[in-house]
């Protein structure tokens, strides 16, 4: 049985035809009651109305294989099933159809301007020029501003085509570009989606690789967010809980600085608390307790540090022993990455990809001076202020108490 | 049996109850049809609900919760003078206030209710209004839309046969728009839309802000009384400027009067960025429907935030056409949601009526893709796509990302976003298949969402016949028996005021929060009249409360004639 038939319509009947059955039919396999009736009714109701809603070949083509079918002007409620009654037609539309023209244009209010193809074009074309020109930069992208605060722009269907036309462009600007970078600044590509809102819908552009735009997209969005991910006291917390995972060299200097000067402000405090007390019994036990933690922690950055550079941590921590020079030698000095953290845009070909990589801040190494700068970007002050109290406060205090 | 349709909003509750020629708004005790949803606790651990409990807002702020709406679903407590509540909780003692007055009301027993919630709910937060009904001691099989509500108020009174419309219904909290079609006596939703955390308290707090920084104020600095007697001051001032071009506004701010004036373009300035976000739900309601802009019969606000004429001009600059309201905007989505309670009991007036409703959400699993450089993880493949009438049922077939892979994990998820990470996970399920090469094997998995919004998940795989099923209920699941059970015990062991006295206490708690925002002597003659009423229910004398209590309110009537809007 097919939807039409399911309908109890002829085929192809026009869209208040096969509403009107629809709505005859509903009533008896309500939703509640009989669901699964309802959605077979749906589906049917819904392969109706595409098909009426397609434009149909037959009407310009073939006027002779359909006698019957009324011209589709006649937009009469009751289905013509029977033939007869297409036969008074040519005198009754004559009235019928001269309230219609005068009707239908009501809804649509008369403020309302028309909206000027050659106006839309032309904005796209400056949009996308400038998107071309400035996109590489957030301070050159700004003169593009009064252009997305356009009027024209308020016009949902404007905004969707030029919003295609936009990305359209973005991504012919990724593909040319030179691998291992991004065009199209974070902030820039940020400032877009907000007008164009591509990110939160699930439109589909012709010819692009939609998934790897929203990747990009995605990539300026959690950039945004991961932003907090800094050397802070989580990731302190982090470093100390768990034995393996990511650290990188710089991370480790630091990590390792915050334990020696942590431990000694700690035996400074305590120093002077057990001098004012004038007990020493629990001095020793207290040092020992500090270095211990000290050496626990201490082993557990190089153990992260050592799968990171590829080397067997035991290997390490034996070598080590013996000599405590190779251990700074192995830890600064190993150029090498484990392969897991390598650069991952070195093994993509995609240009798209990389652009990902670009844009999502992958650390580019081997170079002195992007290391300090994304060091001190991800420093988070109020951990240095913390700690830097915290050694301020254990030294005057112990300079005070103490005799 | 009654059963009584809920508006539970962000500020304001009621109920309504189908009578025979059509829905009907329930009084509660102090003969009033706008219940305010906030609750407050007194020093000997009474609970106070309603109007009440909004002058306490100002006296007591600390042991007064309000617009707990807005943490349903969240694990969020708030604390009431010492005991923490859930919003679920809180929500609950409303509903049971609800209850009560309708019992009263209708002189018969209440134990089933439709209660409406915003379209853009997600999963977890109906969840949680679901554990409030239960936890008032209401059963609730049917949840309704808030938009959908308000358009089944309209649309019975639609004369036309057959009409498009779009229902914007802009409450205390939540934003939510629906676009609707009537046919005969079908009607149904096209499409639904919204934010869940934009409404007129967010309008409210713009002003306060605004008003603060022309007194040159910080909301750090003032005490938390302060606070909520700014806010009180600024809700009026909204309300008023509703009417007015502009209004003057005065709060008395650590023993000092201060006063400013707010003209309506002041107050569009604060509220810009918030009517920006107005119109992408109203743009995505349009898109989804397939429908023009111009094509719409009627556009109706709803909800009381649509009162104010900055709204009521953007959404008319949007469509290109004024607005309707016919209905009074703060009672339109309770009187649908007893319009639905009636068609849920096939009530005879409504027999033909026929509503279909949308999926407001899209749902589907996790699943990688295989892009250029590789398989990659993360993807929403959607089943049933946001705004598909339901029920509905739908199947897709996956397939087998690596060689030998032995079991496929279904992770499902509700929302537009194309990562799932940015979605919402409701569940997951792990099927095995057998190890072959990738993509030799397939899962088939079919998603079937039901009209009460429960979603089953089956999956199966074709060349075993393993099968495998997962239903995800919208029901009130989130707790654990145990937990509910206690929760019971909490809120059972809470105090009520005699119904009886309700009138007394509402003048009382008014005349308190007026006290505390008067200066001088205007101060002391409220002070006077207070004691005056507590002398009276001291004496346990119906009659001479009764004449105290009248006497008062003409007292306090009479100041707020005499010294301006309060």
């Amino acid at each position: 049985m097919n939807a039409w038939q399911y309908l109890g319509i002829p085929p192809n009947s026009d869209k208040r035809t096969i509403k009107t059955a629809y709505a005859r039919l509903v009533k008896d396999c309500h939703p509640e009651e009989k669901p699964d009736e309802f959605m077979a009714l749906r589906q049917a109701y819904e392969m109706a109305m595409s098909r009426a809603a397609a434009p149909r070949p037959r009407d310009e083509g073939f006027p002779t294989t359909s006698p019957v079918a009324p011209s589709p002007a006649s937009s009469s409620p009751r289905p013509s099933a029977e033939p007869v009654a297409a036969e008074p037609g040519p005198a009754e539309p004559k009235p019928e159809l001269e309230p219609q023209p005068i009707s239908r244009p009501q809804p649509v209010s008369a403020e309302r301007k028309p909206v000027d193809g050659r106006e839309v074009r032309r904005l796209a074309e400056e949009l996308a020029a400038c998107v071309e020109q400035t996109a590489g930069s957030a301070s050159a992208f700004k003169s593009a501003e009064a252009l997305l605060n356009h009027p024209l722009l308020e016009f949902m269907n404007v905004r969707d085509a030029i919003g295609d036309h936009v990305l359209t462009v973005i991504w012919r600007m990724v593909s040319a570009a030179p691998p291992k970078s991004c065009p199209v600044d974070r902030q820039v590509l940020l400032t877009l989606d907000g007008v164009f809102g591509w990110s939160s819908g699930f439109r589909d552009v012709p010819r692009l690789p939609m998934d790897n735009l929203y990747l990009l997209l995605d990539a300026a969005h959690t950039s945004e967010i991961e932003r907090s991910n800094r050397l802070g006291w989580k990731w302190l917390g982090r470093l100390m809980a768990r034995s393996k995972g990511r650290i990188s060299r710089l991370e480790w200097l630091f990590a390792f600085l915050v334990l020696v000067s942590g431990t000694v402000a700690t035996l400074g405090i305590v120093q002077g608390v057990m001098n004012a007390f004038h007990g020493n019994r629990y001095h020793s036990s207290i040092f020992i307790i500090a270095m211990l933690l000290a050496i626990v922690s201490f082993f557990a950055f190089t153990t992260k540090r050592s799968v990171d550079a590829g080397v067997t941590p035991t290997a390490m921590l034996i070598i080590s022993c013996i000599f405590p020079g190779a251990l700074l030698f192995f830890i600064l000095g190993s150029p090498k990455e484990h392969s897991r953290y390598e650069d991952p845009r070195n093994t993509f070909t995609d240009p798209l990809d990389a652009a990902y990589w670009d844009i999502r801040g992958h650390q580019k190494r081997y170079s002195i001076g992007r290391w300090f700068r994304a060091f001190f970007r991800k420093l988070s002050p109020r951990l240095l202020w913390g700690l830097g109290g915290y050694i301020v406060v254990g030294f005057t205090l112990s300079r005070l108490i103490a005799p | 049996m009654a059963v009584i349709g809920i508006d539970l909003g962000t500020t304001n509750s009621l109920a309504s109850i189908w009578r025979d020629d059509g829905p009907v708004i329930i009084p509660n005790a102090l003969g009033e049809l706008l219940t305010p949803s906030v609750v407050s606790v007194d020093q000997s651990g009474n609970v106070l609900l309603g109007r009440p409990a909004k002058d306490r807002l100002v006296t007591h702020p600390q042991s007064t919760a309000s617009q707990f709406k807005r943490l349903m679903g969240t694990s969020e407590r708030l604390a009431l003078n010492g005991a923490s509540y859930s919003a679920e909780e809180l929500s609950a003692l409303v509903l049971k206030q609800l209850k009560a007055d309708a019992e009263a009301y209708l002189g018969e027993p209440v134990d089933e209710a439709i209660i409406s919630v915003p379209a853009y709910f997600n999963n977890n937060q109906r969840k949680a209004t679901l554990t409030a009904a239960h936890l008032a001691g209401l059963n609730v099989e049917r949840l309704i839309n808030e938009p959908t509500a308000a358009a089944l108020a309209y649309g019975l009174r639609e004369e036309k046969d057959e009409s498009t419309f779009i229902v914007v219904d802009l409450g205390g909290g939540t934003l939510d728009v629906s676009i609707l079609e009537k046919f005969d006596d079908l009607l149904e939703v096209h499409a639904t839309s919204g934010d869940s955390f934009l409404g007129g308290e967010d309008f409210t707090r713009a002003l306060v802000a605004g008003v603060l920084a022309k007194w040159q104020l910080g909301t750090q600095k003032l005490s938390r009384e302060e606070r909520a007697h700014v806010y009180r001051v600024c809700d009026q001032a909204k309300q008023a400027l509703c009417e007015d071009t502009q209004v003057d506004v005065s709060a008395s701010i650590g023993g000092k009067v201060l006063e400013t004036t707010v003209t309506r373009d002041d107050f569009l300035g604060y509220c810009a960025g918030l009517l920006d976000r107005l119109r992408a739900p109203l743009e995505r309601a349009v898109r989804d429907s397939g429908l023009s802009r111009d094509g719409f019969d009627d556009v109706i606000i709803v909800g009381g935030a649509s009162r104010m004429p900055m709204v009521k001009n953007a959404i008319g600059r949007m469509f290109g056409r004024i607005p309707s309201a016919n209905l009074d905007p703060d009672l339109v989505v309770a009187m649908g949601a007893g319009i639905q309670a009636a068609l849920k009991q096939r009530n005879q007036a409504l027999r033909d009526t026929v509503l279909t409703d949308v999926c407001p959400f899209s749902l589907g699993v996790e699943s990688a893709q295989t892009l250029e450089q590789g398989t990659r993880s993360g993807f929403f493949s959607v089943l049933i796509p946001r705004n598909t009438v339901i029920p509905a049922s739908r199947v897709d077939r996956f397939y087998t990302v690596t060689d030998n892979q032995r079991r496929v994990e279904l992770n499902i998820y509700q929302g537009e976003q194309r990562l799932v990470k940015n979605n919402i996970k409701i569940g997951e399920m792990t099927i095995p298949v057998p190890p072959k090469p990738a993509s030799e094997e397939a899962v088939d998995v079919r998603f079937t969402y039901d009209i009460n919004g429960i979603l089953e998940v089956q999956a199966s795989v074709p060349s075993t016949g393993v099968k495998d099923r997962l239903i995800i209920q919208n029901t009130a699941t989130e707790l654990s028996d145990s937990e509910i059970a206690s929760a019971l015990a909490r809120l059972d062991a809470l105090k009520f005021h005699p119904r009886e006295d309700s009138a007394n206490i509402a003048v009382m708690m008014e005349a308190e929060r007026m006290f505390s925002e008067a200066l001088g002597e205007q101060r002391q003659f409220i002070g006077d009249l207070i004691v005056q009423l507590e002398n009276a229910m001291d004496s346990q004398d119906t009659q001479r409360v009764e004449v105290a209590r009248t006497e008062v309110e003409q007292q306090l009537d009479a100041i707020r004639r005499h010294w301006g809007m309060w």
